[in-house]
């Protein structure tokens, strides 16, 4: 009896501690919620499957001044979230679309400045 | 890449340094030959076409390499060489693409051949989703021992999903088809 009420009590702690837990780690910056965030969307040409978007992620992501990047193919845009205090001008993010083999059909930003 | 079918099994590891190129180690082995060739491969994105809905592409690629004996002759190692373009055009819903390729293997013999591939996707899937094909390859190599084999025909099933992309089939002889994409 000792041992299930024991086993009873670690799993509803287990129960609450995960969550508790979970609500600690920092959202990741991935996937289409990031479009909600981004700092920059940016319209594309030439977006048609997955491999696009890994070909586009993996450009951006080497950037210093980019926290993450989601391509939506549905509607042509790749969205872009900033580290705190960065920048990346249309010319740079133009440069980067066209090296992962794309064209960009334009460029909306959240704030000026950025 | 991965690629088997009734005449080759085939195996493309490759690094894209930029867009436009890549560079990489191919295997190939010919059934009909009964020869491995193990090589070096640089493809060339030679063109491409952005548009808002599509996008088409124009491909070269060379390789070099030695081509060994897998069957019981004992025939001496030989150099191959092989030069092909492909091109292709496509949409989230339609697919269109060709091919044509010279293999030069001494002894082993020269093999060309053209493909060209019609697909649709049945429904449009957004990023992450899992995206199906339905594929359809012809093939004509004039140079097959066999008559029967110098025109073929193959249906196939393409899954895509992230990184990896699966092809499933079967040939007009009945015999199966497997190929497999993964992007690192």
């Amino acid at each position: 009896m000792r041992l299930f009420k024991t086993l009873v009590v670690a799993a509803m702690l287990s129960g609450v501690s995960v969550p508790a837990m979970a609500a600690e780690q920092p959202a990741k910056l991935e996937g289409p919620a990031l479009a909600q965030i981004a700092d920059v969307s940016v319209g594309l040409k030439g977006l048609v499957c997955d491999f696009c978007s890994i070909a586009l992620n993996k450009t951006f992501k080497k950037n210093k001044s980019v926290a993450g990047t989601y391509v939506d193919l549905d509607t042509k845009t790749l969205s872009i979230v900033l580290r705190d205090g960065a920048k990346i001008s249309d010319k740079e993010i133009t440069k980067m679309v066209k090296k992962a083999g794309y064209n960009v059909t334009d460029i909306t930003r959240k704030s000026a400045g950025k | 890449m991965i690629r088997n079918d009734a005449d080759i099994n085939s195996l493309h590891i490759h690094y894209t340094p930029d867009t436009r190129h890549s560079i990489g180690l191919r295997l190939r082995y010919d059934r009909d030959a009964e020869a491995l060739f193990t090589g070096g491969q640089i493809n060339r994105l030679i063109k491409r076409w952005n548009e808002v809905d599509s996008q088409a592409n124009f491909y070269g690629r060379i390789g070099v390499g030695r081509v060994t004996d897998q069957s019981s002759l004992s025939r001496d190692d030989e150099w191959g060489l092989f030069a092909g373009l492909s091109a292709d055009w496509e949409t989230r819903r339609y697919f269109i693409s060709g091919a044509v390729e010279h293999w030069a293997q001494g002894e082993f013999g020269d093999k060309s051949s053209a493909h060209g591939r019609l697909g649709i996707a049945p429904y449009v899937a957004n990023t992450g989703a899992l995206h199906t094909w339905i594929m359809v390859e012809g093939h004509y190599r004039p140079d097959e021992a066999d008559d029967e084999d110098v025109y073929g025909a193959t249906a196939l099933l393409r899954f895509f999903k992230g990184p990896s992309l699966l092809e499933i089939g079967v040939d007009d002889k009945g015999e199966p088809v497997a190929n497999y994409i993964h992007r690192f």
